[in-house]
């Protein structure tokens, strides 16, 4: 089996892999944008809640207070500090896009393979089933979905990876069906591995760039759907996310008191992420598909701000065949 | 356009309808518990909780063979065959569907169609006007960013399009009716409803008026969030339009930029956005339901939200099947009209 591992990039080759990612993402400060901000609010997520404390639920506080320095964000009804339940939320909304989107890869990449490796008849339905759930309309499915599963953070992540996978498969499987027809793909054949095997070590390890490339904008879908349903009122209630402080704010009349502290922070905090992953996802297009940083290099545009990658990527439009609602189903909200 | 193409989309979208009708079976069968303990106060007697069950035709197999125990659980009971081939809740639905019989909302007792009717018109309204206001916008700008690519106006419009890309459309509607519909801001227009409550309009162009000031926010908001994917779409396009040889040979002849331009590029570089926009439309349902709940415009979205908050489960399957059907009937309409437009799909 040692022959045929060979075949596939060696360790040296992945250096290389990395070393070379980490100069396209240097190199384009729009990528180099969202690495930061992604930092930063990973950092927030992780450390943040401890720094803070935990959301005061005796209520020690009054409520509805304006912003100052002992509430950075104010109070909301129940005088719950916003500033720290902010805090948390960043926590849950990074946790859910995360595992939400992981799940949603595992399904995606796991059809999107198979349906590419196998070919013909698995192909033929595996497809039809994919593009099924793809035209569903994202939000509308999730809202029912919730409604029916119950509101719980489980739910709501198996909600999200539900919807979200058939975008990925589609992308996996055309990357495998090149993939299939690769040299070191007849030899294991040769060899005489099984289709499950050769799908786990030859196919796999050879769209795993791309896989993680989508991750980052499954993860931006996800933590948008994830707003958007706890804002809708089917989202968690046993714990905070933006979706959920936005949904407060909204219900108890945060727009008519002028409490702005109260609805713009977790508004912007979506936003950031949303646009740091899409950044990091255009960066990643670049690394996977060099032609891309060769027609950046050539194109006389010295200095200024070239997101040619990003539109590119975002709104590629497939000749012949028809151009795909992806970006927009992405969003889903 | 070959009849041959036309069938096979044509007999696809067929068949999508058939299985959204099925998901959308099973999909709320698998509630758990008796729906109508859902429905009736907790003091009813047995009674008059199987009449109920008798009139939702839930005293019926759910499927051949699979009943639901008293418990609330599915299980499968082979003594109900001969008889629960034919009568069963499945076969019903899908029949009562092909009268178009939606059965009746939980919390209005009107029939489910009577209900969205009401709440459509509303919706069409809204998405109609955005994508209107959109198509046009979001068209020029790409025409502009892609014609003079790497210009300011291009990257300007492109950081802008990426920005209003990750923004929700609810927490737009909510600034914009924080700034524009409460004291705190400037308290231009109404933020609320479709007409202002309350008022009796003497005319029906007093009555138009006061509709089309509450329409500016909501449609503003959605109409946003539609330019920036409409003019990165666009914009692409005509990149690669942009870049065909007949934009060469054009130049070749000696024509003027602007000529080449909208006479080559734009209407070639029309042709995928038009279809691309088609196939978005699923997309602009979703984002019109924060939007409405924002602004409490009363259309479908706000009628989703409702009907999942009073647990109206046949309102909200209604809502599912008709607005998902929605949308395979505009992707066929885009495959067609590329079809059309494009004769190398044709095959």
């Amino acid at each position: 089996m040692t022959a045929v591992s060979t075949a596939a990039p060696g360790r040296r080759g992945r250096r290389h892999a990395w070393y070379d990612s980490w100069a396209v993402i240097r190199g384009n400060r729009q990528s180099l944008l969202g690495v930061v901000i992604l930092t930063a609010f990973v950092l927030i997520a992780v450390l943040g809640p401890f720094l803070v404390g935990p959301i005061d639920k005796a209520a020690a506080n009054k409520p509805l207070l304006s912003p100052s320095m002992a509430h950075l964000f104010g109070t909301d009804r129940s005088g719950r500090d916003l500033f720290v339940t902010n805090i948390w939320a960043t926590r849950i909304s990074l946790l859910v896009g995360l595992v939400a989107s992981l799940l949603s890869m595992i399904i995606g990449a796991g059809i999107g393979i198979s349906a590419g490796y196998l070919g013909g008849r698995w192909d033929a339905w595996l497809m039809r089933f994919t593009d099924f759930f793809y035209v569903l309309p994202t939000l509308v499915l999730a809202l029912v979905l919730a409604a029916v599963l119950g509101p719980s953070l489980t739910n709501v992540i198996i909600v999200i990876a539900i919807t979200a996978w058939p975008a990925t498969a589609r992308v996996i499987r055309s990357q495998t069906l090149t993939i299939r027809e690769r040299m070191f793909v007849d030899r294991a054949r040769a060899t005489g591995a099984s289709s499950l095997r050769i799908m786990r070590r030859q196919v796999l390890p050879n769209v795993f760039g791309l896989v993680l490339a989508n991750t980052t904008l499954t993860i931006a879908e996800a933590i948008f759907l994830e707003t958007t349903l706890s804002f809708l009122g089917v989202g968690p209630k046993d714990s905070y996310s933006w979706g959920r402080i936005l949904d407060e704010s909204f219900a108890a009349g945060a727009l008519t008191l002028g409490k702005w502290a109260w609805f713009v922070p977790p508004g912007v905090a979506v936003v950031l992420v949303v646009l740091a992953f899409t950044l990091i996802g255009a960066a990643f297009d670049e690394i996977l598909d060099p032609r891309l940083r060769r027609r950046k290099r050539g194109a006389a545009d010295p200095g200024g701000p070239d997101v040619t990658a990003a539109g590119g990527s975002l709104l590629s439009i497939e000749s012949p065949s028809v151009p795909t609602s992806e970006s927009f189903d992405r969003r889903g909200g | 356009m070959g009849s041959a193409y036309l069938l096979r989309k044509a007999g696809g979208a067929v068949l999508t309808l058939f299985a959204i009708a099925v998901l959308n079976f099973f999909l709320f069968r698998m509630l758990p518990g008796d729906p109508v303990n859902s429905l009736l106060p907790r003091n009813v007697s047995q009674e008059q909780k199987q009449a109920l069950r008798t009139r939702l035709g839930l005293d019926q197999p759910v499927f051949p063979a699979v009943v639901r125990s008293s418990s609330g659980a599915l299980t499968v009971d082979f003594s109900t065959l001969p008889d629960s081939l034919l009568h069963n809740q499945f076969l019903t639905s899908m029949g009562n569907l092909l009268v178009l019989d939606l059965g009746m909302s939980y919390s209005e007792s009107k029939p489910v169609l009577e209900v969205i009717n009401d709440h459509l018109w509303p919706t069409v309204l809204l998405v109609g006007t955005a994508e209107v206001v959109a198509l046009v916008i979001g068209i020029l700008i790409g025409i502009r960013a892609g014609w003079r690519r790497g210009s300011r106006f291009d990257s300007l419009s492109i950081n802008g399009s990426l920005v209003l890309y990750a923004v929700p459309l609810f927490w737009l509607g909510m600034l914009l009716f924080y700034l524009f519909a409460t004291p705190n801001g400037i308290a231009l227009l109404p933020g609320q409803q479709m007409v202002t409550p309350g008022l009796r309009h003497s005319d029906p162009l007093a009555y138009w008026v006061d509709v089309i000031r509450h329409l500016i926010l909501p449609a503003t908001t959605l109409a946003l969030g539609l330019i920036a994917g409409n003019a990165l779409i666009m914009r692409s396009s005509m990149v690669e339009t942009l870049k065909d040889d007949y934009v060469t040979t054009a130049r070749a002849k000696g024509l003027t930029d602007a000529q080449v331009v909208r006479r080559h590029a734009i209407p070639n570089a029309l042709l995928p956005t038009v279809t691309v926009i088609a196939l978005t439309f699923g997309y602009v349902l979703g984002g019109a339901i924060g939007v409405e709940e924002v602004f409490s415009w009363p259309g479908m979205g706000t009628l989703t939200i409702d009907a999942i908050h009073d647990k109206d489960f046949p309102v909200l399957q209604g809502l599912f099947l008709i607005i998902a059907a929605c949308v395979v009937i505009a992707n066929l309409i885009a495959d067609m009209l590329y079809g059309y437009l494009d004769p190398r799909v044709r095959t």
